[in-house]
């Protein structure tokens, strides 16, 4: 084993030049124990050095060669396939950024917002609340900046909304806005009206079917 | 592990770390009334091109109502503020309204507007409650839309165009089909004497008959779901979820009328009722669990009827018996 401990050639080696080599084996072979393999004069200090070192190391060796037995002997209790799977499952979800499954995202709402902004804030009663709405959602996005700047809006029904519902209201808003800027398109017919007209649609229809008939029938029959 | 299936094991990993999960949405601007692209490729229009000699044309007028297919111009000789085409077909049609050639004045304060469906009197059919589309999402402006999507396409067999224009001289020009629709949902009748049968198959939906006629209505048939769950409320149907409901108006908006008979149960063999609204509807709920079909009947009532039930009627709301 190459890791293993040199413990056996510490005795017979010199002072200076020859305990240098298996500490040079040790660390080539534990890299990262090269911080503790520092100036270490003193034999006895070394020896308690390298024996705490082979203890660490051979322990570490033992676990390691113990958790490679138990993951092969779990490797090989397991069916490789779903092993694949699961690997393959964590591998994807690591890589699959969740943020561009959402179609909603910030950018689209604060584009709504300077639509509704710019365009529609004419009339009285949509601005108003606009205004409402956008003071509210700037609170609650910077209400963590700004300590103990909350302002009171009286009397405003809905301040308590959820954030879950932030979205759908500002939606609601612009889409509220976009209604009121169709005027209110209607005829002021009376039934009657609307009877006679039905009968005098059907009628034409009916002649209009007629002529049709005739025609093709003009055609087929030549 | 042996090292083929280690190999394996390695080249799928690899090959896994190498892939990376994107997602996409589509954003397609699906707009109930007017499909475009693909969908045009199926659209009946198409396929139902009359040869030219064919075509029925006439000019409009600026209150007018269409039932014929054709070809229909409205030529403004003054300024013309308020006006309004209703279009009506076959209870089995749907509506569809291509503009040919429009020469308004959109920036001047024209329009040219399509609703999917009936205002009269500031009450809409189909109500809210019973058109899957919001309010402003039925209308149709020439203006924003009208160059990129020049077909627009009804929901049921009404529709109706609204337009002011400020010029004369102004004019536009629109075709009017007649395409074929499967289950009719949202149908307003053109005469007072008929009969419909209306099957919600498995969707949730509410679809109204409208008769905008004081008519005695006889209901055929009824199946509503597959099983007749003894455990109703006695007090209407309340909280089932499939049911008919006779309403009876004064105005096209359903949500505004008043109900006059509940039905919550299937039956076979006919049941009447007078109705002496100047609007009667037969209205189904559909939860989208069953499949639901009622079969009915109507016939006008008479002068003598009508003047019957009102001397038997108390009650202020339009006469029921």
């Amino acid at each position: 084993m190459r890791s293993g401990c040199v413990l056996k050639n510490f005795s017979t080696l010199d002072r200076d030049g020859g305990f240098r080599v298996p500490v040079a084996l040790l660390l080539s072979s534990r890299p990262q124990m090269s911080s503790h393999a520092e100036i270490h004069h003193d034999s006895s200090s070394l020896a308690h050095f390298a024996q705490s070192v082979c203890k660490h190391s051979s322990l570490q060796v033992l676990l390691k060669q113990q958790k490679t037995t138990e993951k092969r002997a779990a490797v090989s209790s397991m069916k490789p396939v779903p092993l694949v799977l699961l690997i393959t499952s964590v591998l994807l979800t690591t890589h699959i950024p969740l943020s561009t499954c959402r179609p909603r995202d910030l950018s689209l709402m604060n584009s709504q917002l300077d639509d509704v902004l710019l365009n529609r804030a004419g009339d009285d009663a949509v601005s108003y609340l606009v205004g409402e709405k956008l003071l509210q959602y700037l609170q609650r996005n910077l209400g963590a900046q700004k300590a103990g700047g909350v302002l009171h809006l009286p009397h405003f029904p809905t301040a308590q909304l959820r954030s879950p519902h932030e979205d759908n209201s500002l939606e609601e808003l612009t889409e509220f806005s976009k209604r009121n800027d169709d005027p209110p398109i209607s005829i002021d017919l009376t039934f009657h009206l609307l009877r006679n007209m039905i009968e005098m649609a059907r009628i034409e229809n009916q002649r209009e079917q007629a002529e049709l008939n005739r025609k093709y029938l003009d055609e087929v029959g030549k | 592990m042996s090292g083929t299936s280690r190999a394996q094991l390695c080249f799928l990993l690899l090959s896994v770390t190498a892939l990376r999960g994107h997602a996409r949405f589509l954003d397609i601007q699906d707009n109930e009334i007017s499909p475009e692209g693909l969908l045009s490729l199926l659209s009946s229009e198409l396929k139902r091109e009359l040869p030219e000699e064919f075509v029925y044309r006439r000019a409009l007028r600026c209150l007018d109502m269409v039932a014929v297919e054709g070809q229909f111009t409205f030529t403004a000789e003054r300024p013309q503020l308020n006006c309004a085409v209703f279009f009506i077909g076959e209870p089995s049609d749907i509506i569809s309204i291509e503009y040919d050639s429009v020469n308004v004045d959109c920036r001047g304060g024209d329009f040219v507007k399509v609703f999917d469906g009936w205002v009269m009197k500031g009450e809409k059919f189909p109500s809210a409650q019973d058109h899957p589309l919001p309010l402003y999402e039925r209308y149709s402006d020439y203006c924003e839309t009208g160059v990129t999507r020049p077909i627009v396409r009804s929901s049921q067999n009404v529709a109706m165009l609204f337009f002011r224009l400020h010029q004369s001289g102004s004019s536009f020009t629109v075709t009017f089909r007649k395409l074929i629709n499967p289950f009719p949902c949202n149908v307003v009748s053109q005469t007072p004497e008929g009969s419909f049968t209306m099957i919600i198959p498995q969707q949730h939906r509410n679809c109204s008959f409208s008769i905008i006629y004081p008519v005695e209505i006889q209901i055929g048939e009824l199946s509503l779901g597959q099983h007749n769950d003894l455990k109703r409320s006695i007090f209407g149907c309340a909280g089932s979820g499939d049911f008919v409901e006779l309403l009876g108006g004064n105005g096209m908006d359903t949500s505004k009328m008043f109900p006059m008979a509940d039905l919550c149960y299937s039956f076979n063999g006919p049941a009447q009722m007078k109705v002496g609204c100047d609007n009667t509807v037969v209205r189904m709920v559909s939860s989208g669990k069953f499949v639901n079909r009622v079969s009915f009947q109507y016939r006008l009532l008479g002068h003598q009827e009508l003047q019957q039930m009102k001397g038997n009627s108390v009650e202020d709301v339009c006469l029921r018996a």
